[in-house]
């Protein structure tokens, strides 16, 4: 991903819908994926990614170039798509609404997911049992690939806070196949 | 390091590669030594960290998402609604607040240091005026004084320089 230049940003703080266009082909890609996995239902997704894009769209006037734009958009995708999640999940009573769809009911097609060649169900199953901030930290750090420090940076937590968050995700992770084995037995 | 630390490093720096120096050296030690942490890291790996490496990227519709945008742009630039008129509005009176904040408080300053600048600088005339009364009372006292301790019948002070000039 490269980083878009000044100019282009200027134009497209100043209304040019061919500049925000190019901003946005450059960084739907990332948008898109971090936000579809953080909140796993495609309709969903599609409309946060509208209004990620709408609100940079509407904030590019206030960007100061304190940050890089990358960090910038980063923080907005990951911040509205957490409140999205977090938003269901009070609604809900559940971690998230697509666990009816992809939770399987018993241990066993737990464990057959989570073994079957890690596929994208395992992976599913495995994002849906973590809080919505844990997930972000996964998404960032297993998904994207960034280091801790640039995730503090997008989210603007210490270092500590995402190495916590991502620490008690995987011990929920490992915990989801303990109980697997343990019914199992 | 116990056993215990070790672990908690293993799940969050080591597998995700970043310790270096002395912290990765004494981690790779302690795990030659210990079979148990080493299992455990077999089985972190497996399953909290492998099952993201073969993720597929879920990318959706860019077109389709790029029509819903610019179809909400150009309306928002031909009827601006009344919420995202009073949004900027909010926006541009909080960008231009400090401005007049500013001017208004040096205008205030400038009004309190003129009245305080007055104030002080006619209390001072005053005082000025009843010290130069008070010193005209105490000269002329003085001098009334010094007339009246003179000796009516004497001319003077009977010097050599006084009776030169007399």
């Amino acid at each position: 991903m490269q980083e878009i230049s000044r100019g282009i940003i200027q134009k497209a703080s100043e209304g040019d819908a061919n500049a925000f266009e190019v901003i946005y082909k450059e960084y739907f890609g990332f948008v898109s994926h971090v936000a579809r996995r953080i909140i796993n239902s495609r309709e969903d997704a599609e409309d946060i990614i509208q209004e990620v894009f709408i609100n940079i769209y509407h904030s590019l006037k206030r960007f100061r170039f304190e940050s890089s734009l990358k960090t910038w958009i980063y923080r907005i995708t990951v911040n509205k798509a957490i409140n999205y999640a977090k938003k269901l999940s009070r609604h809900h009573h559940q971690p998230m609404e697509y666990a009816e769809t992809f939770i399987p009911e018993t241990p066993s097609e737990i464990d057959h997911k989570i073994n079957e060649n890690f596929s994208e169900n395992a992976l599913t199953v495995l994002l849906d049992a973590l809080n919505p901030d844990q997930r972000a930290c996964i998404v960032l750090r297993s998904i994207e690939g960034l280091r801790y420090k640039e995730i503090a940076e997008v989210l603007k937590i210490p270092v500590n806070t995402v190495r916590s968050r991502i620490k008690r995700a995987r011990e929920t992770m490992l915990a989801l196949r303990k109980r697997v084995v343990k019914d199992e037995m | 390091m116990k056993c215990e630390q070790i672990q908690e490093l293993l799940l969050t720096d080591y597998l995700d590669g970043q310790l270096d120096g002395e912290g990765l050296k004494s981690i790779e030690q302690h795990l030659s030594d210990c079979p148990g942490c080493r299992e455990f890291l077999a089985v972190a790996r497996k399953i909290t960290v492998e099952p993201f490496y073969s993720s597929k990227k879920v990318f959706l519709s860019q077109e389709d998402v790029w029509h819903r945008i610019k179809q909400q742009i150009e309306k928002e630039h031909s009827q601006p609604s009344l919420s995202h008129r009073l949004a900027e509005m909010i926006l541009g009176l909080k960008e231009l607040v400090p401005k007049p904040a500013w001017a208004l408080s040096i205008m205030v300053a400038g009004v309190i240091l003129t009245a305080v600048y007055f104030n002080s600088w006619n209390r001072q005339e005053m005082v000025q005026t009843a010290s130069s009364e008070d010193n005209g009372q105490y000269i002329a006292y003085f001098t009334d004084d010094v007339g009246s301790g003179q000796p009516e019948d004497n001319g003077g002070y009977g010097t050599a320089i006084e009776e030169y000039f007399l």
